[in-house]
């Protein structure tokens, strides 16, 4: 729906002008648990819409009334092609004689921009991963998570003052793994709590130290297992990584910290046959 | 003679000094994480979701009209759903 229909200039501006839109996360993944109020209301729409035996999918267009009582359902498979989506709402509108609303209105309900990610911890480097499928394909877009390593994780793996050249240094398994964890593809399985990681490593070379800084070649490979349908590990993750890192000798501190996949492969099955799909991985420090 | 060799093996990139190709690692890797970054679709950011369900029905009674409700797994904001 995302890179999709919600992606359509004839969409964007239905929604825009005749609707008030909010889309809702059932499981709240990477979000802050919704009031109350909030998840009695879900419950409401969502018992009425089984009681009156509309569309009851947790993946769903539900249009309300302005008194909130459900007005309209499509399902997930008919709201993802902008050619029913489009009419569908284009109905409404017109059954519903609607104006466009008003700058104003659409300014005074509009979500801030989500804050960027901050460092729970005092001194906590936070990376920001991104990953997509590498045929470049518009249908599932590009996904994002963030980690936070603490000081006494980095600091484990951080070059010491006097480093020489050449000087190679493995980041503690755990440490890695943690970031291995989230080196999956926008799939449908998105909670990096299920990926496994079966093994792999990450290390630090120094490739050159001058004016307190020192810089940094990273290399890193993993395997993974992630669910595929109903078996939890039914999707394998193979990613070989490349990067650089700069440290701040006088800081005691990383100021730059990136890294990508240099092969990255998504592999599962269908009927046994293998579906192998390639894979780009993108990990950069937060500012 | 020993500079010229040097020089020579630099030329043919034999060897290169190291920071000259540490700049190129890491402007090649901030190339491939922009790369992936500029694929995504932000068209659908256009669209004015409002912050919660709540205030989007509060706004909806307020204005009289349609509230448009996309129930989903995941995140949308960051792509994994």
């Amino acid at each position: 729906m995302r890179v999709g229909p919600l992606s359509d200039d004839k969409i964007i501006d239905l929604l825009t002008k005749y609707f008030v839109p909010v889309w809702l996360s059932n499981d709240h993944f990477q979000l802050a648990a919704p009031s109350d109020a909030e998840q009695s209301e879900v419950m409401r729409i969502y018992r009425e819409r089984e009681r009156r035996h509309l569309a009851t999918g947790t993946v769903c267009v539900v249009v309300l009334a302005p008194d909130a009582s459900v007005a309209a359902t499509l399902r997930l498979h008919q709201a993802a092609d902008p050619e029913i989506l489009g009419p569908f709402l284009q109905k409404i509108v017109d059954d519903g004689k609607l104006n466009p609303r008003s700058a104003e209105a659409i300014r005074a309900t509009t979500a801030a921009s989500p804050p960027l990610a901050k460092p729970r911890t005092e001194g906590g480097m936070v990376l920001h991963v991104l990953t997509r499928f590498a045929d470049m394909k518009p249908n599932r877009g590009v996904s994002q998570d963030w980690l936070e390593w603490t000081p006494a994780e980095w600091s484990a793996f951080a070059p010491a003052k006097d480093a020489a050249v050449r000087a190679v240094q493995t980041v503690p398994k755990e440490t890695a793994y943690n970031l291995f964890r989230r080196l999956y593809p926008p799939w449908a399985t998105w909670d990096p709590r299920k990926c496994q990681v079966v093994g792999g490593t990450l290390t630090t070379a120094v490739v050159a130290v001058e004016g307190g800084e020192i810089r940094l070649r990273l290399e890193g490979e993993g395997e993974m297992r992630v669910p595929v349908g109903d078996d939890p590990v039914g999707g394998k993750i193979t990613v070989r990584l490349v990067g650089a890192a700069r440290y701040d000798t006088a800081r005691r501190a990383f100021t730059s910290f990136a890294l990508v996949s240099d092969r990255a492969e998504f592999l599962r099955y269908w009927k046994g046959a293998p579906l192998p799909a390639k894979m780009m991985v993108g990990v950069e420090m937060e500012p | 003679m020993r500079m010229r060799y040097f020089t020579a093996l630099v030329m043919l990139g034999v060897l290169v000094p190291a920071t000259r190709a540490d700049d190129a690692d890491e402007a090649r890797t901030l190339r491939q994480i922009q790369r992936i970054k500029d694929s995504d679709s932000t068209e659908w950011r256009r669209i004015p979701w409002a912050a919660s369900l709540l205030d989007a029905e509060r706004a909806a009674k307020d204005e009289n009209r349609p509230v448009f409700l996309f129930t989903h797994d995941g995140n949308l904001d960051t792509g994994r759903c």
